[in-house]
C-alpha cells in the first residue's frame, strides 16, 4: 500500500444530536451536526478540517473515534496490511480495542487531560500498558524514547504535568498518542491555544513525524493560517456540511466558494 | 515634546520575590494613539498592563519605575485614589469574556452598575436607555434581548461585544485590551477588530492592545513594542518595525506570523 491511498474515507457521514425531548425522555426531534460529509485522508498526508465553532468539525473527529453513537453513513478505515476497509460505524464494541491502537487522538488542552497525580512518564506509559506493548524496564525505555522524540528530556518524565508549559504539555500529549504506533492521528485544535512561535515548533514536530513514520493526520483547526503550509489537503465545513475541499495551496489561491474566501480574508496577515 | 503622552511608563520593574518579571520598561502612548504590546506568554506584557491600574496579582510587586496617566502619577496612588481610573477613565477588556461577567446577573444590570459607579450624572431612570445605546454602539442587533440575557446565553463573539460595551460605559480615555480576540473564530475576530477601530475613531479613544499575534497588532495599532523576558526589545511605528525589524527576535516573530501560502 503506497502513500496517497486513502487510510480513511468518509462517505455521506452524518452525526445527529437529540434536539427536543418528549415528557418521558424520548427524542422528539434531532439536530444534524454533520450532514452528508464525504472526504478522504490520504495515507501519509494531512487533511485539514476547517471551519468556525459549531460547523461540525469536532463532531466529525469524534465519530472517527467511535465517540458519536448517532453517526450514520460510512467511515472506512484501512490500516496497513488489512484487506479492504473496515467501516468504523459498524464496528462491534469488541473490535474497537484493536482499532484504537491504530487511531490516536490529541486535543486542544492535552495538558488538562493528563492525570495531574501521575508523573508524566506514567501517563505516557498508560496506552502501552493497556495494549500490552511493553512492561518492566522495556516500558520505561520506550517511554524515554517517546519523550525524547517529541523534544523533551527523558528525565523530565519524573515531573508532574503542572510543571510544564502549554507547548510542552502538547508535546507530552503527542508522545502519549505515539506510543501504540498509530497510523492515523486525529488532532483537534491542538495548536490553537499556543503562542505563534510554540505553534510553529509543534507543527514542525508533527511534520517531522509524518515524514519519518508515514503518519496520516486529520487536523481539525479553525485557523486557516495554521493549516496553510502544513496540510496537503483542506476541507472547509459550514453548518455541518462541506463547503469546499481540495489541495490546500490551490484552494487558498483560488477559493471556489464565497465562504472560503470570507474565511481567508478574515486572517490577520502582516 | 511633539505629542503629549496620555500614558507614560518609565523604568518599570516588577518582581515576584527575587525573580525579575518586568525589567526597566519604558512606554509612551500619545493621546488618541494606539500601542500594541507584542510578546509570547511570560514576556511580561500582561503584567505591565495590569501594573497601570495597580492590579498586580498577589506576590508580584513594583520595585521601581513610575506610571503617569494624563499627568497623574498612578503609581503613587492608593486603592481609593485608583478607583476613578479603574473601569472609569481607563477600561480593561480581557480574553475570557465569560469570566469577566458575573454569571448570575443579567448583562444589562452589569453594564448599569458601571454607569452607577462612574457616570453619576445619569440618574436611575436614565441608565436602562444608556445601556441599550451602548449595546447598539458595539453592534449588538437586539439590545433589549441582550440586556435581559445571562452571560451563558450568548455566543463568545456577542459576549466580547458586551464586554466592550461595559468598558465603554465608564467613558474611558484609555482602553487596555488583553488578547480580547484570541479565543474567537477568525471571522468573529475580524469583526471585533473592525469594531474597535471604528470606536477608536468615533470616540478618539487611546488603545493599549496586548497580543502575541503580530497580524492582529498590525490591524489595530499604529505603534508596537516588542517584549521578551520582561524587556522591551524595540518599539516604533508598526509599518517601520515590519519593514525594518531592528531585533532578531522581531524577525523571528514575523517569520512565525500567520501567512497563507498559495500556489502559482
Amino acid at each position: 500500500m503506497s502513500d496517497g491511498d486513502p487510510i480513511l474515507e468518509a462517505r455521506s457521514l452524518a452525526v445527529r444530536y437529540p434536539d427536543q425531548r418528549g415528557p418521558l425522555g424520548g427524542v422528539r426531534s434531532w439536530r444534524r451536526a454533520v450532514d452528508d460529509v464525504s472526504f478522504v485522508v490520504p495515507r501519509g498526508q494531512t487533511l485539514a478540517l476547517v471551519g468556525e465553532s459549531g460547523c461540525g468539525k469536532s463532531s466529525t473527529g469524534r465519530a472517527i473515534l467511535g465517540l458519536q453513537p448517532q453517526a450514520s453513513g460510512e467511515l472506512l478505515f484501512r490500516p496497513a496490511g488489512a484487506d479492504g476497509g473496515r467501516d468504523l460505524l459498524k464496528l462491534p464494541p469488541s473490535g474497537w480495542k484493536a482499532v484504537r491502537r491504530r487511531i490516536a487522538l490529541v486535543f486542544q488542552d492535552s495538558g488538562s487531560a493528563l492525570n495531574p497525580r501521575l508523573k508524566v512518564w506514567q501517563s505516557v506509559a498508560e496506552p502501552l500498558q493497556i495494549h500490552r506493548l511493553a512492561s518492566g524496564a522495556g516500558l520505561r525505555r520506550r517511554v524515554d524514547e517517546l519523550l525524547e522524540r517529541v523534544g523533551l528530556d527523558p528525565a523530565s518524565g519524573e515531573r508532574y504535568p503542572d510543571q510544564f508549559s502549554g507547548g510542552q504539555r502538547q508535546r507530552i500529549g503527542i508522545a502519549r498518542a505515539l506510543g501504540t504506533e498509530p497510523e492515523l492521528v486525529v488532532c483537534d485544535e491542538i495548536v490553537s491555544a499556543l503562542d505563534v512561535l510554540v505553534q510553529r515548533q509543534v507543527l514542525e514536530l508533527l511534520s517531522g513525524l509524518q515524514r519519518e513514520r508515514g503518519l496520516s493526520y486529520l487536523f481539525i483547526c479553525h485557523d486557516l493560517a495554521v493549516v496553510s503550509g502544513f496540510a496537503q489537503r483542506t476541507a472547509v465545513m459550514k453548518g455541518g456540511r462541506l463547503a469546499e475541499q481540495g489541495p490546500t495551496a490551490e484552494m487558498f489561491s483560488a477559493p471556489k466558494q464565497e465562504y472560503t474566501r470570507c474565511l481567508l480574508d478574515a486572517v490577520p496577515l502582516i | 515634546m511633539a505629542e503629549e503622552s496620555l500614558l507614560e511608563i518609565r523604568g518599570l520593574e516588577l518582581r515576584a520575590g527575587e525573580e525579575v518579571l518586568v525589567d526597566g520598561v519604558d512606554l509612551d502612548l500619545p493621546r488618541g494613539g494606539s500601542l500594541g504590546l507584542l510578546g509570547q506568554s511570560g514576556s511580561g506584557k500582561t503584567l505591565t498592563a495590569l501594573a497601570v491600574l495597580g492590579l498586580l496579582p498577589p506576590g508580584v510587586r513594583r520595585v521601581a519605575g513610575t506610571i503617569r496617566f494624563d499627568g497623574v502619577e498612578l503609581s503613587a496612588l492608593d486603592e481609593a485614589g485608583l478607583r476613578p481610573f479603574r473601569g472609569g477613565r481607563i477600561a480593561l477588556v480581557f480574553q475570557e469574556a465569560m469570566s469577566a461577567f458575573n454569571p448570575v446577573l443579567k448583562l444589562g444590570r452589569q453594564v448599569a452598575e458601571v454607569l452607577e459607579l462612574h457616570r453619576r450624572q445619569i440618574d436611575r431612570r436614565g441608565r436602562p436607555p444608556e445601556v441599550l445605546r451602548l449595546f447598539e454602539e458595539v453592534g449588538l442587533k437586539e439590545p433589549e434581548r441582550v440586556a435581559r440575557s445571562y452571560p451563558h446565553e450568548l455566543s463568545g463573539g456577542m459576549l466580547q461585544r458586551c464586554l466592550i460595551a461595559m468598558a465603554l460605559a465608564g467613558e474611558p480615555e484609555l482602553l487596555i485590551a488583553d488578547e480580547p480576540t484570541t479565543a474567537l473564530d477568525v471571522t468573529v475576530q475580524a469583526r471585533i477588530l473592525e469594531l474597535v477601530a471604528e470606536i477608536r475613531r468615533r470616540r478618539g479613544l487611546s488603545l493599549l492592545w496586548i497580543s502575541h499575534d503580530l497580524g492582529v497588532v498590525a490591524r489595530v495599532c499604529g505603534r508596537v513594542a516588542v517584549m521578551r523576558g520582561g524587556r522591551v526589545l524595540e518599539q516604533g511605528e508598526v509599518e517601520q518595525v515590519l519593514r525594518q525589524p531592528a531585533h532578531p527576535y522581531t524577525r523571528e516573530l514575523m517569520a512565525a506570523a500567520p501567512r497563507l501560502e498559495r500556489s502559482g
